[in-house]
């Protein structure tokens, strides 16, 4: 993403925003960033603000769960790995009773779900869905107002803002003013998203959240008192960091072989392939915006566009472009894909390994998994999620690859080690932690799997959407219709996505097909 | 509170107001009127209510925003613990017919 950090890392300055440097900084603010200056960069630059804030929101969650787990968790954990020998033996019986089965599942997921307990799950606002009365959006599943939950939202994350936005040496107050109408447009955009027929379609609060942005810069104009809470990249690095907890590399191995073939031998084949063609064949002059469509085309959409995105630091133009991009072929794919499996009367374990291989975005692989049948669904989902861990690795290599490689140095020599430390996007350090240590618990049986699955549930997951609604909305802000005019000549975008997005709908077929029907036929039997 | 300043357009103030009014009233009319009726369309309502039944969020991004994914990942946990070898182990027999 366009960076505050280059300049300060180089400089010492933070300010480096061309509308405040036009604007004189009073005495007082100068004597702060004098200060600011003299601290150590792990205090004054976004990347490890980042880093520092998402650490403290993952760290506070996962303090309060562990402290907060039932006095009586052993005797759960017995019971409920009593229950799971039950539904093992049912399942042995070649004829068992399917309403038996799934009673004991139900019971053996209240037990896995009792094991910990999250108090702030329910004190995390989530905008809902409706249908025809927006104010469904403000009640919960339980008939509660969210209004006392978005409120904790906002506070709690203007407050930990506010400590990055002290700490950069920038004024607090000024942010906090911006802060509460970014915060309600994304309010706005969450309710557009959450109407059932634009959330069933695969319509993303991303898309919306720009939107908004958009027409507010592009008809009004963006207030300038709102610029101190248009922080695009701090919002999207400490998302990201939230982000790192959900990667979990005990998932990888969760279809075997068979799983680690489709989503770990073709996703970056046509990730290289497609990024090499827009270099060298469509000779794209971004190469950043050539590496986020790959990306999101390849891996797993909007998600892996964020993540990539953050790594290669594209533009924010380039950005709204590739999810906008994939967003469009995902409605398409998603609607298109499962009639055309019915047709030609597709096996369904190869028809939801093709799919989750090749839709974009998670939730549309799940809707076109569930057109084709309960097992397309579950490979479908399960080939995803595997996809969905190979951002970490993605955006790790991209960030390596881009410091070392696609940005060099001046006089056009080799990046030396200590140039590629200086410019590697430090906030990857708490995305990458973040996913060590969760995946490290989650390979501490059913507590440390549960108490992973209440800290994300619970607060993370929703925070980190917060997060990233509010960098789309800053992105909307700072965009013009103008700008992004001339990223569409020569359409040169939307011919890399349709020649890689083909390269990925036949290479994910033949994977699919072979290694589920030729290679490991019986673990495709497994999942029928 | 810094004086409202605005960027990036030179329009009269007139002309941009009205383009945010009209812009917002499309928004209104197709989200409070055209998206409910479509809601009601048989077949959409059908889709709406399977996803729903299923546990599918077509708007999630990642894995972990899907509500039936722990549902998912328990059942491909049970194949494994059941049949775990045949996720590991290249098959001898013959390719496996639709059944």
């Amino acid at each position: 993403m366009i960076s505050r950090d280059d300049a300060a890392e180089e400089t010492g300055e933070t300010l480096n925003d061309s509308s405040f440097s036009e604007e004189s900084l009073e005495s007082s603010v100068a004597e702060e960033m004098k200060m600011v200056r003299k601290r150590p960069p792990f205090l004054k630059t976004e990347d490890w603000w980042a880093v520092w804030l998402g650490g403290a929101i993952l760290l506070m969650t996962l303090g309060l769960t562990w402290s907060s787990r039932p006095a009586d968790q052993s005797e759960r954990l017995t019971r409920f790995l009593a229950l799971t020998e039950r539904t093992d033996t049912v399942r042995r019986q070649s004829n068992f009773n399917l309403e038996e089965l799934k009673e004991l599942e139900k019971e053996r997921d209240a037990a896995k779900a009792g094991l910990t307990y999250n108090p702030l799950k329910s004190r995390i606002g989530k905008i809902g869905k409706w249908e025809s009365n927006p104010l469904d959006a403000f009640v919960d599943s339980k008939g509660r107002s969210i209004v006392p939950g978005l409120l904790a939202v906002l506070i709690g994350c203007c407050f930990l803002f506010s400590i990055g936005i002290g700490g950069m040496g920038e004024s607090v107050p000024r942010f906090v003013t911006a802060f509460v109408p970014v915060f309600l447009l994304a309010i706005i955009s969450f309710v557009l998203a959450g109407q059932r027929v634009i959330n069933d379609s695969n319509l993303e609060y991303a898309l919306w959240a720009i939107l908004i942005g958009l027409l507010i810069s592009n008809t009004l104009g963006t207030p300038r008192f709102l610029k101190p809470a248009i922080r695009t990249e701090f919002y999207i690095k400490t998302g990201l960091v939230l982000l790192g907890a959900e990667i979990l590399f005990s998932q990888l191995l969760a279809l075997g072989l068979p799983g680690i073939c489709i989503s770990w031998v073709v996703t970056p084949v046509v990730l290289i392939s497609t990024f090499i063609f827009g270099q060298k064949v469509l000779k794209m002059s971004s190469p950043s915006l050539n590496m986020v469509i790959s990306a999101d085309m390849s891996v797993c959409g909007v998600s892996a566009a964020i993540a990539t995105g953050a790594a290669c630091r594209a533009k924010r133009e380039e950005l709204s472009l590739a999810i906008a991009l994939s967003l469009g072929f995902t409605v398409i794919m998603m609607i298109l894909m499962p009639e055309f499996i019915k047709l030609v009367g597709m096996d369904e374990v190869v028809a939801g390994a093709w799919l989750g291989g090749t839709i974009d975005s998670t939730g549309a692989v799940a809707a076109a998994g569930g057109m084709v049948g309960d097992a397309a669904l579950t490979v479908a989902t399960t080939i995803k999620m595997i996809q969905n861990i190979l951002i970490g690795v993605v955006a790790f290599c991209v960030s390596i690859y881009w410091v070392g490689w696609v940005e060099k140095s001046p006089n056009g020599e080799r990046v030396r080690l200590v140039e590629i430390w200086r410019r590697f996007p430090k906030f990857m350090f708490g995305f990458l932690a973040a996913s060590l240590v969760f995946s490290f618990l989650t390979t501490q049986g059913p507590i440390g799997e549960s108490t992973v699955s209440a800290v994300l549930d619970g607060t993370t997951k929703l925070i980190r959407n917060w997060l990233f609604c509010l960098a789309f909305v800053s992105i909307g802000l700072e965009t013009n219709f103008r700008e992004l005019l001339p990223y569409f000549k020569g359409g040169k975008p939307l011919t890399l996505y349709v020649v890689g997005q083909t390269l990925n709908l036949v290479l994910s077929l033949f994977m699919s097909w072979l290694i589920l029907t030729k290679v490991f036929p019986n673990a495709a039997d497994a999942l029928r | 509170m810094p004086p409202m300043r605005c960027d990036r357009t030179t329009r009269p103030l007139r002309s941009r107001i009205t383009s945010f009014l009209v812009a917002s009233t499309v928004l209104l009319v197709i989200w409070l009127g055209v998206l409910p009726r479509l809601a009601q369309t048989p077949s959409l309502k059908q889709y709406l209510d399977r996803n729903e039944e299923l546990g599918i969020d077509p708007g999630a991004k990642f894995y972990t925003e899907l509500p039936g994914m722990r549902r998912i990942i328990e059942r491909v946990q049970t194949a494994h613990r059941l049949h775990g070898a045949e996720f590991w182990t290249v098959s001898n027999r013959p390719a496996v017919e639709n059944d």
